[in-house]
């Protein structure tokens, strides 16, 4: 009787299989062949520089990176994409933004929302997505606005709109917080005052540190008592297990240290002080001191004289790098695609501007790669070309810090979701490579 | 009396030696000491190739002499550029700058102590386009403009040229009849006014009256001055072309986002535009045919035969935090047109000479030939490149700017 259960169940396994392959067919294994593959990734984890693989080949399949580096043979049944006069570099990660949702912006009843979350807002069809991936965009971390205290939580999707279903990279990226400036609403409840807004945030914090620490307890078989279920603060328990971080709107050395003082030093949560210009930089070595704090800058990238009245160009990400702060993330906080301040698909040239100003153009490349997707806890999966990784990949003709060089094709999870009108790079069906290239 | 003659024509020519001293470095013996060299780095010339290894030698703040191996004279200044990249000054067919005042006469108003001509000259823009008022109402003509240098803390030397163009709107429907009902009229004057030259003593005839109001249509007709248009879409850029062919006059238009689409029209009717690569601009969903903007403009452009001045998305100098997007950074802007698939050489000239001529001035800046102006600037590296830094730039072959001394970014190196 087992037996023709199992066996059963293997016939309907094979038909269900058939029809869904059927449905969907299985992406096709592409092998890239590149002129330079810019990883990313150091070579072991002592190290700090970045793998550079001249002439190298990239394999991948199911949406996923399976072998790379410089001798590599192309097997059978691999689509060839000839890359060997361009650079092959991850997908670039953005750690702050607003496109590619409808109707998530600032919910603006109360200063304090914990229920709140941007997932459902998910809009494949926005402008901006199609946009953001011409620019080599491929993984964003997209959340409400700043217009209140505790705005509810982001959301992280891959830009691959062909499966929407499939978009979801995290349902709950981050919490977002917002500290100085902007939730400043004098909407004529507590928080018009940063007094107000410290003591509004605090509160929440506490409740839901000790609703957190009360279910640690019960999980754990320390306490019997089952606690009270608290909708409203569910999601922060998330925030509380170390799950996901905090991303706070913030702005001068006041708002800057006050974050890491809040919510790192008091909670003990990974945080991601976000925008932090107006002299923020200045407590930038306390930044730097600290494990669980991410420096995400952007849109502004420089500071003119202000604070220092020096009457220098200071430059955020060359200031932050120089106090030591080892995970910065540039972000163009784009609120749309005819924003002029900076659209999403120029997240690179954010990163440009970031070096141009004075950041090592190595440090400012894993400013938009790398450092997002650690600052987000989502390193294990994008953010630089690795074994194992999603098969997320950017190819031009120069550096994504070149403006003068279009991105030509994109793939994410494997598939090529962009290639630039006129350019062909899909060369071949079958492996066995050609010498030429 | 008293006086010993002796005594005092040795006062008198010692006198005449302190004057003779202290004019010294304007007396004609010591000529060359006004003349400037830079030498050593790759010339830019823009309208005749890149000159390597270069020198160019400045005289009375005009390029006098240009080229490889070119002899300096001995007492001359000079800069060396090996390695640098020297090209014209940047010239911006636009800008919103403080230092042009507000007043309408722009020669009246000019501040040389505003930061944004400091920051010009730390941007290496030596030549910006100005303009104050505009039309208003149902008035379709109005407002002046300028070309003016940046010549920080000097007076003297700012304007360049004023009224270079008449700012014309087409976009209200009233403002179009006006324009159109004008030009009609001084079309119809200046043909009689013709005829009247012609025949007025052979036919007695009576004096020709010239209407009221159509000074700045004549100006226009008569091709002493193009007019300057805002149009975005393809239809509104068609809307001018249609007045063209009604009335043989040269036309700039600003904000030429759907250009691409009419580029062939545009280049029949030899319009000039200024255009912005990264301008965003939905397509519109309710016509069938091409729409929207795209960074491939400035390339569909030049292939139909088209002139055109490249500007920022921002015409401003921006100091609140964003960068690379207003004038300080002008020639990323042309950067992200070859991305559009521009060639290189044409991007240059959008920021350059053909940026002159659409504003004017061509005859005396936009590119390094002799007996132009020596507003000259000295590059790190290309001008294209994200790394890249104005190190000197000179206006009329005085130097205004060095990064070394500037404390905007001479704290700013990329050795680390």
């Amino acid at each position: 009787m087992k037996n023709a259960i199992a066996i059963y169940s293997a016939v309907l396994l094979i038909i269900v299989g058939t029809v869904y392959a059927e449905d969907k067919p299985a992406p096709p294994k592409y092998a890239v062949r590149a002129g330079k593959i810019l990883t990313m990734a150091p070579a072991d984890k002592s190290s700090a520089d970045t793998v550079v693989i001249n002439h190298g080949i990239i394999l991948l399949s199911d949406g996923k990176i399976e072998a790379l580096g410089a001798n590599i043979q192309i097997p059978k049944g691999y689509k060839v994409i000839d890359a060997s006069d361009r650079w092959v570099t991850p997908g670039i990660v953005e750690a702050h933004t607003h496109i590619g949702t409808e109707g998530g912006f600032n919910d603006m009843v109360t200063p304090i929302n914990p229920e709140l979350q941007i997932a459902e807002c998910v809009n494949p069809e926005d402008i901006t997505i199609e946009k953001a991936v011409t620019g080599g965009v491929t993984t964003i971390h997209t959340m409400p606005g700043s217009g209140t205290n505790l705005a509810g939580f982001s959301v992280i999707i891959k830009l691959d709109k062909s499966e929407p279903e499939k978009m979801i990279l995290r349902e709950l990226g981050a919490m977002k917080i917002a500290q100085a400036f902007n939730p400043e609403r004098r909407g004529g409840d507590l928080g018009s005052t940063r007094m107000g807004m410290s003591w509004s945030l605090r509160q929440i914090l506490k409740q839901a540190k000790q609703y957190t620490e009360a279910w640690q307890a019960y999980e754990q078989g320390k306490c019997k008592e089952k606690p009270e279920f608290r909708p409203e603060l569910e999601k922060m328990r998330k925030v509380f297990n170390g799950e996901i971080p905090t991303i706070n709107h913030t702005y001068s050395p006041w708002g800057v240290m006050q974050t890491m003082r809040m919510f790192n030093d008091e909670n003990n949560l990974n945080v991601i002080p976000t925008h932090t210009a107006y002299g923020g930089y200045l407590v930038g070595a306390e930044a730097a001191k600290r494990d669980g704090v991410s420096i995400n800058i952007g849109p502004r990238v420089v500071e003119f004289s202000r604070p220092t009245y020096d009457g220098r160009f200071h430059a955020m990400g060359a200031e932050y790098s120089k106090a030591g702060v080892k995970n910065l993330s540039i972000n163009t906080d784009s609120v749309g695609w005819s924003s002029w301040i900076a659209p999403q698909e120029e997240l690179s040239f954010q990163a440009s501007m970031s070096a141009h100003l004075g950041l090592d153009d190595l440090k400012a490349l894993k400013a938009i790669t790398i450092n997002s997707a650690r600052a987000l806890d989502i390193d294990d999966r994008v953010g630089s070309l690795e074994i194992g990784k999603d098969a997320d990949i950017v190819i031009k003709r120069g550096s994504l810090l070149d403006h003068t060089t279009p991105v030509d094709l994109v793939l994410i999870n494997g598939k090529i979701v962009y290639q630039r009108k006129g350019v062909t790079l899909v060369v071949k069906d079958e492996g066995a490579p050609s010498e030429k290239g | 009396m008293g006086k010993n003659p002796q005594k005092s024509k040795a006062y008198t020519a010692h006198l005449v030696l302190m004057i003779l001293v202290t004019l010294c470095p304007a007396c004609p013996l010591f000529a060359d000491q006004d003349v400037t060299a830079i030498k050593g780095g790759d010339l830019y010339t823009i309208t005749s190739g890149i000159i390597k290894n270069g020198t160019i030698l400045i005289e009375d703040g005009k390029i006098s002499r240009i080229g490889q191996n070119i002899e300096i004279p001995k007492n001359a200044k000079v800069i060396n550029a090996a390695g640098k990249v020297v090209m014209p000054g940047l010239v911006t067919a636009t800008a919103e700058v403080g230092m042009a005042g507000s007043d309408n006469q722009i020669a009246e108003s000019l501040d040389p102590f505003h930061y944004s001509a400091s920051l010009a000259l730390a941007s290496g823009i030596t030549s910006i386009y100005v303009s104050r008022g505009g039309p208003s109402g149902s008035n379709p003509i109005g407002g002046t403009n300028a070309v003016i240098k940046p010549t920080y803390g000097d007076l003297e030397n700012m304007l360049v040229k004023e009224s270079v163009a008449q700012n014309a709107s087409l976009s209200s429907w009233m403002g179009k009849t006006n324009f159109l009902e004008n030009q009609r009229k001084a079309h119809a004057y200046l043909q009689k006014f013709d005829e009247y030259t012609r025949d007025k003593d052979q036919k007695k005839l009576q004096e020709l009256k010239k209407p009221s109001g159509i000074d700045e249509y004549i100006r226009l007709l008569k091709k002493e001055l193009p007019a300057r248009l805002r149009a975005t879409t393809a239809a509104e850029l068609l809307d001018i072309v249609e007045m063209i062919d009604e009335f043989d006059i040269r036309v700039i238009i600003d904000d030429a986002v759907e250009a691409w689409v009419v580029a062939e029209e545009i280049a029949k009717h030899d319009i000039h535009l200024v255009i912005t690569p990264r301008e965003k601009r939905r397509p519109n969903e309710y016509i069938s045919g091409s729409s929207g903007s795209t960074l491939e403009n400035a390339a569909i452009l030049k292939k139909a035969g088209v002139k055109f001045a490249i500007v920022p998305t921002s015409p401003s100098f921006a100091t609140w935090g964003i960068a690379g997007r207003d004038l300080m950074a002008l020639p990323m802007e042309a950067a992200f047109a070859v991305s559009g698939g521009l060639d290189e050489q044409t991007a240059l000239e959008s920021i350059t000479i053909n940026a002159a001529e659409i504003i004017g001035v061509a005859d005396r800046v936009g590119s390094l030939q002799v007996g132009k102006d020596a507003d000259i600037i000295i590059l790190d590296g290309h001008p294209f490149h994200h790394k890249t830094f104005v190190e000197l730039t000179l206006i009329n072959g005085k130097i205004l700017y060095e990064k070394s001394k500037s404390p905007y970014f001479s704290h700013i190196t990329h050795d680390n």
